[in-house]
């Protein structure tokens, strides 16, 4: 096989079972990999209602036919798996070098299921894989258990770990690899920590063969030279970081501040792209085969590490009222050490703060009260006080105390940092989202806000359901390809296309591309459905239905969901529950 | 005498990312302006205060349209959907100027 390898590893915990399966050629043409072979697998083989946490849930690791090769972007992979979180289907992507190196050592996959009996750490040498004992590293943060991992296995070898968090299940637990980089939402930590799966250590040799070197050099070229000349993945995003966003989306009046009851964010400045190059940043980092290079190193003058990334910036200062950048970067480089997501996490203690502010709580937890801030976050991962119910994520701990409506989350995923009242279209995308308020299953901030490709009226709902189920069907095809979705300001489907041919042999149109991504959409709808889920699903806190925004670039807006929900299922052709009608999913083969 | 009576209105001009640089690290500016002053009146002004490459960056000379993913928000709202660059401007309105920016994580 070309682009793949042809083989995943399955390993099962509780006996201590491990074997190697071809990879199937049908879920290969049809699904690809990374996200689409993820969610194949698991919707055959996971039960209804498995216990996400339970040694019956299964995690996947996967790649796809592209990671590894030199194609821009090439270096991320997933993980899949029943989310604790929100008991959806979950796939949580990264960056970095351990997908890459999963391939060079001959896997697509690792499929992982059972329960250990006491901490392990499964390590991937080439064909050799071994379960081995994690006692000297369970316990410790992911920098040491990074360090200690590769001192034991390879110095080159690349570990995706979890932290204390994850240890303790903390349902925000992310999974860190290469030290800075997170597969960060839907607590798919939690559940490498109920597993006693302390990290997944990868070493590899071989390379990824490609079917036909000469096209794919000319697509490899093309494309860099498309990256190259877009101001996007030239400029902006290399020079200021994700972050460059801060200012832009404050000033269009839907930057999440104090739990979403405003749009504008008075010290957004402080706390911005802008401000970041001028202070803490010491240098770029990018991922595997990567041109672009967002990632930020930085220093502040007790610690170093990565970021903060635009959503992060967010989480932790506007949404929780905090404008000190030191006390940000901290709580950042803390939820790379514990493994914690930052989006839920930042927007959980937010949400505790407008709960505490409306006296809900005991303990007086204030907007602006950054010492408070890295308390939490410490205290959720380590589930101390009253960190262990802020654990639970902020739909939980809301309802817990009598007001879900506070909880600013989608199907049990906080949301990230934009207001859905400032652009319709990316409002409908985290209501009709797989798995939950997020941002990256279709970036409609990219034609409401970016202007790319092209500018749209952010305040319409017209025409928005029909950007939304394409951008979903195009990121879902990108997720199992895998390539990073920063590509897509500058790439279309045919420059995907071609890569996926030259790559594999195999025929791709563009038009493949898209019933594929639309395929794997579909399965991940399926395995919702049959976890219980439904129209009633598909929705916003009531804040963004019924509440207008006080002031700002967004001011006087409220969602119109109803009418662009019903666009939605049409285009989709799922009937007024959303369902999947059975003539689609015959047209996708997935019936 | 005529020319007090033609300065009838300030804006407020606020720039981000890589435009700083080119204002030579400012980040806002008030701009006086005539009465009628329409956005391309604003950025014909902008030199005057912040040398010639923002608005160089912005405008294309051969076309005299703005530059593409360049974005111009009066009081929020990108001019691309109001009447661009001959949007109108009127007393104490904040235009934010914004080169090509992306991400999200």
């Amino acid at each position: 096989m070309n682009g793949w390898m042809g083989k995943i590893v399955r390993v099962n915990l509780s006996t201590s079972k491990i074997f190697h399966q071809k990879l199937d050629e049908n879920i290969a043409k049809n699904f690809v990999g990374g996200r689409g072979l993820g969610v194949k697998v698991l919707y055959n083989e996971l039960k209804p209602k498995t216990n996400p946490l339970s040694p019956e849930n299964k995690i996947i690791f996967a790649t796809g036919p592209v990671t590894g090769t030199k194609a821009p972007t090439s270096g991320r992979y997933c993980v899949v798996s029943k989310s604790p979180l929100t008991g959806t289907i979950f796939d949580s992507h990264s960056g970095g070098f351990w997908g890459p190196e999963l391939k060079f050592a001959g896997y697509d996959a690792i499929i992982i299921e059972g329960r250990a009996e006491a901490p392990v750490y499964i390590w991937i040498n080439n064909e050799t894989v071994e379960i081995r004992d994690a006692s000297e590293v369970w316990g410790q943060d992911t920098h040491i258990t990074t360090e200690k991992l590769m001192k034991e296995t390879d110095s080159n070898a690349k570990v995706a770990c979890i932290g204390p968090a994850g240890e303790r299940q903390v349902l925000l637990a992310a999974i860190i690899n290469d030290k800075h980089r997170a597969a960060g939402r839907g607590g798919l930590g939690a559940v490498m920590g109920s597993k006693n799966l302390k990290a997944v250590v990868v070493r590899g040799t071989s390379r990824v063969d490609v079917a036909d070197e000469e096209e794919f050099s000319e697509i490899l070229d093309e494309s860099l030279m498309v990256i190259r000349k877009n101001p996007i993945t030239d400029k902006s995003l290399p020079t200021l970081g994700t972050a460059v966003l801060v200012n832009l989306v404050n000033e269009h009046g839907m930057y999440p501040t104090r739990n979403f009851q405003e749009g504008v964010f008075e010290d957004a400045e402080g706390i911005s792209g802008e401000k970041i190059t001028e202070t803490i940043l010491v240098g770029r980092r990018a991922c595997y085969a990567c041109p672009i290079a967002c990632g930020r190193v930085t220093k502040t003058s007790e610690k170093e590490g990565e970021g903060p990334e635009y959503e992060t910036a967010w989480a932790f200062s506007a949404q929780c009222g905090i404008n000190d950048l030191m006390s940000v970067t901290h709580a950042n480089y803390l939820c790379n050490e514990l493994g914690l997501d930052t989006i839920s996490t930042g927007n959980t203690i937010g949400c505790a703060m407008e709960m505490s502010q409306n006296g809900f709580l005991k303990e007086k937890i204030e907007f602006g009260d950054a010492n408070k801030l890295v308390e939490l976050v410490e205290k959720i991962a380590l589930k101390e006080g009253i960190g262990k119910e802020l654990a639970e994520g902020s739909k939980r701990f809301a309802e817990k105390y009598g007001c879900p409506e506070l909880a600013m989350q989608v199907k049990g995923l906080e949301i990230p940092a934009y207001d859905p009242r400032g652009a319709q279209g990316h409002a409908l995308a985290y209501a009709t989202s797989n798995r939950g308020g997020c941002h990256l299953r279709a970036y409609l901030i990219g034609p409401e806000i970016l202007g790319t490709p092209a500018l749209v009226d952010r305040f319409k709902p017209d025409g928005k359901a029909d950007l939304v189920v394409n951008f979903q069907n195009l990121f879902a095809a990108l997720d199992s390809m895998i390539l990073c979705v920063f590509t897509s300001f500058a790439l279309n489907p045919n420059h995907y296309a071609k890569f996926l041919r030259t790559i594999t042999g195999l025929t791709f149109t563009d038009e493949d591309l898209m019933k594929i991504g639309e395929r794997v959409w579909n399965l991940e709808r399926l395995f919702n459905i049959r976890e219980g889920f439904g129209r009633r699903d598909d929705t916003l806190p009531p804040r963004f239905l019924k509440t207008p925004l006080p002031e700002g670039g967004s001011r006087g807006r409220t969602v119109f969901l109803d009418k662009m929900l019903k666009e939605y299922y049409d285009l989709r052709r799922w009937d007024s529950e959303g369902v999947p009608l059975k003539s689609k999913l015959r047209e996708l083969g997935i019936s | 005498m005529s020319r007090g009576l033609n300065v009838a209105i300030t804006v407020k001009v606020k720039l981000f990312a890589t435009f700083r640089e080119m204002a030579g690290g400012k980040h806002e500016v008030n701009v006086k302006l005539p009465k009628e002053a329409t956005i391309i009146d604003l950025i014909e002004e902008l030199p005057k205060t912040l040398g010639e490459e923002v608005k160089d960056a912005l405008l294309d000379f051969k076309t005299g349209d703005l530059k593409p993913l360049n974005k111009i928000l009066v009081n929020g709202c990108n001019v691309e959907l109001l009447q661009k660059l001959r949007t109108p401007l009127k007393d104490g309105d904040v235009v934010a100027l914004f080169p090509p920016v992306g991400g999200g994580q």
